[in-house]
């Protein structure tokens, strides 16, 4: 007896392993049980039935139905067969996305264009995303070729303005050296 | 249901005409004040430069040609309103981790920046930040770019170079 009572207190402490619960089952299931412990019986008994329940096999298909999903079968085909067809498939899903695609550049290419105002207020914007465009200055090729040479060659002798002067420092440099080391 | 996808592709279609996106910090440098009347702004886009491949490149060096044909977009704004202000603020939105410092020359007169935004080996690229008390001026070129052959461009021109520099007028 002080087995059962050791294990029905495990069990009421979720311990017990299924073995233990089967062995609790199984004694009171035998009739031979101590007076202090019928009530735990009826509650044993009570397990044992609900654990013969079982939901019968087309569970699936009456909570689908209950929810209002159609299954494979009906609607152009969804992905994957059996039961569980998630998602039904819309009909209009490309002009769907087509139409959102359209709202969600043109109501940013707005934001954009009105936010380049110039007073100095912060522009946000997500990097990586596309921002306002640039319109070319020059039409005419040849033109836009001059413009291109001309920043060139201003890039090009502001660089060398730093060899130069890095230059004139080294030979002056050279100069102090020979002097001083009277080569 | 064809006609669905053509309208699912159309805004895609616009992103690609004549004009070029600008989506880095710089880029959105350049559109904060492209309308600005202080401002003069020159902007060449890849479409341009491959109109320019048509041109008629007999007389120019074949350096410079080889050069501009590797770039595929230049874009600058300059203005002679408070110089000191706008460089601030260029320099503050560059990103140090995507642009690296390359060359800096300040003098009493002027302060010019190089800065460059490598691929790997290839630099993608080139800042040019120049300011002085009366100018304030930023060069983006994109492509791929010489730096050898670039500074060779102006020492290839010599004396005419300098003169050239002294002499720049803007667009």
């Amino acid at each position: 007896m002080n087995e059962i009572r050791t294990l029905l207190e495990k069990y009421f402490l979720a311990e017990t392993t299924l073995e233990e619960e089967k062995v609790l089952a199984d004694h009171f299931r035998s009739g031979e049980v101590d007076a202090e412990l019928l009530p735990y019986a009826a509650f044993f008994e009570y397990i044992a039935e609900e654990k013969q329940v079982s939901p019968g096999e087309d569970l699936e298909k009456r909570i689908l139905e209950r929810v209002g999903l159609e299954t494979a079968t009906v609607q152009g085909g969804g992905h994957g067969a059996g039961l569980l067809a998630p998602v039904r498939r819309l009909r209009f899903g490309y002009a769907a996305a087509a139409a959102v695609l359209l709202c969600v550049s043109s109501l940013f290419l707005a934001v954009q264009l009105s936010s380049r105002s110039g007073d100095g207020g912060k522009v946000t914007v997500p990097r990586g995303l596309v921002s306002a465009t640039i319109k070319d200055t020059y039409d005419d090729p040849e033109k836009a070729l001059a413009a291109v040479r001309h920043a060139l060659l201003v890039a090009s002798t502001h660089m060398n303005e730093g060899k130069n002067i890095t230059q004139k420092n080294m030979s002056r440099l050279n100069n102090s050296w020979e002097a001083a080391t009277g080569n | 249901m064809y006609r669905s996808k053509w309208i699912f592709f159309f805004p895609l279609l616009l992103l690609g005409t004549g004009v070029f996106a600008q989506d880095d910090a710089i880029g959105k440098f350049f559109s904060k004040y492209v309308e600005d009347s202080r401002f003069t702004v020159v902007s060449i886009s890849p479409k341009m430069f491959r109109l320019m491949s048509k041109v008629n490149w007999d007389t120019i060096p074949s350096d410079l040609k080889q050069t501009v044909s590797r770039l595929t977009s230049l874009r600058i704004l300059s203005t002679e309103t408070t110089p000191g202000v706008y460089y601030k603020e260029a320099m503050a939105r560059i990103d140090r981790k995507e642009y690296e410092e390359l060359i800096t020359v300040r003098s009493d007169k002027d302060n010019v920046r190089f800065m460059i935004k490598e691929q790997g080996d290839v630099i993608h690229e080139l800042l040019m930040i120049a300011v002085d008390k009366d100018d304030f001026t930023i060069m983006s070129f994109v492509g791929n770019i010489d730096l050898d052959k670039l500074s060779r461009l102006s020492s290839d021109m010599g004396i005419k170079g300098m003169e050239n520099l002294k002499n720049i007028k803007h667009k």
